[in-house]
Formats: C-alpha cells, sequence, structure tokens
C-alpha cells in the first residue's frame, strides 16, 4: 500500500518497467515544455499522448 | 489538597471535544492539531458549553457540591457530607454521564469526518480539513484550489523533478512519486520509481540523464531545494502496450 495518488492504469504501467522507463525519460526530455504542453511516445509506430494537468514548483526553506 | 484527583476529574471532564477532535481528524497523514495551551483553552470553551447543554436536559439532582469537595480536594469533610453507599451511586452516575457523552462525541466526530469526506468539505475549508498540507498537495488538490474547481484534476500520478542537496553538488533527480511519509505537517521523505538523475546547471539548465538502477529511490526532505510536480494522465490504451520500439518527442 502506499500513500501516493497511483490509479489502476499507471500501476499496470509502472509494471511495466521498459515501459515506464521510456516515459520517465520522456518526461525528463520534454521537462522544459511539460509546464504546458503534452508529450507524444511513439511505440511501434502508434503515437500516445501523454497529458501533463498540471504542474506545480514547490519551494522549501532552502530553496532560492 | 489532592491535587492529582482534582486534575483527574477537571481531564475527565475536558474529556468529551477531545474525543471528538481525535475521533474527526485521526488515521494516517492527519492534519497538526493545536498546541497545547489552545487545545487546553478550545476543550475547555467546547466542555463547559456541551457539559451547560447536557446539564439542562437532565432533570436529576446534580450534587455540585460533592464534585466542588473533589475539584478543591479539602477532603476533611468528605465522610459527613456524603456517605460510601451514596458516593458509590453519584461515582456510577458519573461514570455513565461521562461515557455517554464520549462515546456520542466519538460517533458525532466520526460522522462529521464522514459528512466532510462526503461532499468534499475538507479539501475547501480549514475547518473540516482531515489531512496535512503535503497530502493535499499530493493529491492534487492545490491545483483545485488555483483552478477554482471543485473537484482535484484527473490524473494517473504524480512526476516529479526535485533539486536535491548532495556531496556531489546540486542533482536534479526525477521520477513517479510512489509514497512519501509526514511527522504531522511536516514532509520526511518521498519515495521515487523509475529515478532519473542530472546534474544541475546554473546557467546552462541540467547535464545528460541517466536513469538510476533500482526499484525505488528515497529521498529526505531535508536534502531537498526544491520539487516540481506534474500531475500525468496516461492514455486509455496504453496499459497494454508492450514496452518495445519506443521514441519520444514533445506536442
Amino acid at each position: 500500500m502506499t500513500n501516493a495518488k497511483i490509479s489502476p492504469k499507471a500501476r499496470a504501467i509502472l509494471r511495466n518497467r521498459p515501459l515506464s522507463s521510456a516515459i520517465a525519460m520522456a518526461l525528463v526530455e520534454n521537462s522544459h515544455t511539460l509546464a504546458r504542453k503534452n508529450v507524444i511516445v511513439t511505440i511501434s509506430d502508434n503515437n500516445y499522448i501523454i497529458k501533463i494537468s498540471s504542474s506545480l514548483t514547490v519551494q522549501t526553506k532552502k530553496g532560492k | 489538597m489532592n491535587i492529582a484527583l482534582s486534575a483527574v476529574i477537571i481531564f475527565i471532564l475536558l474529556m468529551p471535544p477531545i474525543a471528538f477532535y481525535l475521533s474527526f481528524t485521526f488515521g494516517r497523514f492527519a492534519k497538526g492539531g493545536p498546541g497545547l495551551l489552545e487545545g487546553l483553552m478550545l476543550s475547555a470553551i467546547f466542555s463547559t458549553v456541551l457539559h451547560g447543554i447536557v446539564l439542562y436536559f437532565i432533570k436529576a439532582e446534580t450534587r455540585f457540591d460533592i464534585l466542588a469537595l473533589l475539584l478543591g480536594g479539602d477532603l476533611k469533610t468528605f465522610n459527613i457530607t456524603v456517605t460510601n453507599g451514596t458516593f458509590k451511586n453519584l461515582f456510577l452516575a458519573f461514570v455513565k454521564y461521562n461515557s455517554i457523552l464520549i462515546s456520542t462525541s466519538i460517533i458525532a466526530g466520526l460522522c462529521f469526518r464522514w459528512l466532510s469526506e462526503r461532499f468534499g468539505w475538507h479539501a475547501q475549508s480549514e475547518l473540516f480539513r482531515l489531512y496535512n498540507r503535503w497530502w493535499y498537495l499530493f493529491q492534487g488538490h492545490k491545483i483545485q484550489w488555483f483552478a477554482n474547481q471543485s473537484t482535484p484534476p484527473d490524473f494517473d500520478i504524480v512526476f516529479v523533478d526535485v533539486l536535491v542537496n548532495t556531496n556531489a553538488g546540486t542533482v536534479i533527480y526525477s521520477g513517479y512519486l510512489v509514497d512519501f511519509v509526514c511527522s504531522g505537517e511536516t514532509l520526511d521523505r518521498i519515495y521515487l520509481s523509475e529515478t532519473i538523475k542530472r546534474e544541475f546547471k546554473q546557467n546552462s539548465g541540467s547535464g545528460e540523464a541517466r536513469a538510476i538502477d533500482g526499484e525505488t529511490m528515497v529521498i529526505p526532505y531535508s536534502n531537498i531545494i526544491n520539487m516540481n510536480l506534474h500531475f500525468v494522465s496516461f492514455p486509455e490504451d496504453m496499459e497494454s502496450v508492450p514496452g518495445a520500439e519506443i521514441s519520444v518527442s514533445g506536442e
């Protein structure tokens, strides 16, 4: 049991390590555009759009 | 003067509001409670009102003289004021009165908790807030507040970029937020899956991204400088996709 929100769909994707790791890399490589845009992951010639509903930055006391 | 006895009696009389509050906010990620002084003051105020209301409806005689005698702690005249048998009956009535009041408070607290969750009041009002602030942040409720929506956005998972102080310098760790631990209102650590590491460069963004081996990475909050959260939704038909021949691009 985890405390973070992980939908059943996300759990299934996390179990598929190559897929979840590729999506993570896609999100990182497009991190400069994440605030406004979505990321397209192409798998076997099929395009999948990973939607970013919102982005939030949390500044800690140490943050500048 | 028996201070311990009067302290115990006063504590028992203060218990109904405390029982209500604890049953309303119990559980994981419970919000931080008021300080000791504030808590005692609030308990005293609510207890006085509550006992006043209940006593208004009790028609039988209430022996305040015995209560005052016990609270005062001067028990020299106790055996003159009350016999053993009478005190037994009064004591049983006191236990019954407090048991009913405390049980009712617990049930009322649980009912309020259920209503607060059922109608989403806990996310909209500070008065009905049930969980600590990190829980609301990671569940997307902050977005709900900012966007003035009635429900938080629908998303599958949170993807986090964390700027972390390490011995080797400042590093950005990115990954799926799979778990987090809080102590009261303070975040203690976060757990990331599929973690990717990049060197943080002050003027030229970030360095090359390198995936970190391992299932889960734990990052203590004390080392975190800031966090960037992305609320990610996966397409409907993606969960059955095999992880082969993958390429990515921004839209």
